[in-house]
């Protein structure tokens, strides 16, 4: 994802912008990352390259944690214990 | 009228090379639309309308992104391709780099609603609600909130017309053209029982009042 697409991006759920950016991993485009809708604390992915903007219920609750866990330590505490649509409050921080 | 860079026989030839979506779904009535009349939507946009050589155009259900790529292909300045199939929109990408334009293209697996700015053009082929129905009118309308010229497929048929047309006034936009286009769909989408058959699709040209 190249960074200007943020320009573009609002929350598919509030349509709330402009959306927060955070790398975690960048070549020619941002690899990895997280985006996070400051309104409603929905966040999305960022995996190889694509950003993941999809609606409650067409995300994988399992693939989610993994990726919360996996950067847990660039993601900031209220994504990672009150973010949407999940989160790791319930699942214990270290999963 | 633009000079025509690009042959038309040309582009259809590096369309056939953008791969089709490798695992389809009959609810999203994932269909890829042929290179021949993804090349006859764009040869007009490009160049019977200068709506694509150094514009911004976005593809609303791009699946593996042929129109976006198209309109790299013919021109544009930067195309975006949005689709809520997470699957499709990796096959896009991956075929944006094969065909060299992945500099000028954005993907997003995204609902259509997580895109909020102006597009000088929107490419649509929208699933024509006959698995869904009304899908194709949720695409139109965001087209139209988006959009300031705007290409747009949609199942023939007089009472359709009518009410398309009148859709789209409802939106404030102004229908300037309709093609009649052929399009091949496969079996697979519920249209019949043949293979693949032939159906007469209409291709909407239209201008939005949103975009100052």
């Amino acid at each position: 994802m190249k960074k200007k697409l943020m320009d573009i991006l609002a929350c598919p759920i509030d349509k709330y912008y402009p959306l927060e950016l955070r790398v975690f991993e960048e070549k020619e485009e941002i690899i990895a990352g997280i985006i996070t809708c400051p309104k409603c604390l929905r966040w999305y992915p960022i995996r190889d390259e694509i950003p993941e903007m999809l609606p409650d219920e067409l995300r994988t609750e399992k693939d989610e944690l993994i990726f919360l866990r996996k950067w847990k330590e660039k993601i900031p505490q209220k994504i990672l214990l009150e973010g949407k649509p999940f989160n790791l409050k319930e699942k214990g921080k270290t999963g | 009228m633009q000079k025509r860079l690009v042959r038309k026989h040309h582009l259809e030839k590096k369309l056939a090379e953008v791969m089709p979506h490798p695992e389809p779904r009959v609810h999203l009535e994932q269909y890829t639309i042929s290179p021949e009349v993804a090349a006859e939507i764009l040869y007009l946009a490009t160049y019977t309308y200068n709506d694509i050589i150094n514009k911004t155009v976005v593809d609303l259900g791009c699946g593996t992104g042929r129109l976006a790529i198209g309109a790299v292909l013919l021109g544009a300045k930067e195309a975006f391709g949005i689709d809520i199939d997470s699957l499709a929109i990796k096959a896009a990408k991956a075929n944006a780099r094969k065909l060299t334009v992945a500099r000028k293209t954005n993907w997003i697996a995204a609902d259509i609603n997580a895109i909020h700015d102006h597009f000088d053009t929107v490419l649509l082929n929208p699933p024509f609600g006959v698995q869904k129905r009304r899908a194709d009118r949720v695409f139109l309308e965001k087209s139209l909130e988006v959009g300031y010229r705007i290409y747009s497929l949609h199942k023939s048929g007089r009472s359709n017309r009518e009410f398309i047309k009148k859709f789209i006034e409802k939106h404030d936009g102004r229908v300037t053209d309709i093609f009649e286009m052929k399009m091949a769909i496969p079996k697979l989408f519920g249209f019949h029982t043949k293979e693949r058959k032939n159906i007469k699709v209409d291709l909407y040209r239209i201008e939005g009042e949103t975009y100052a």
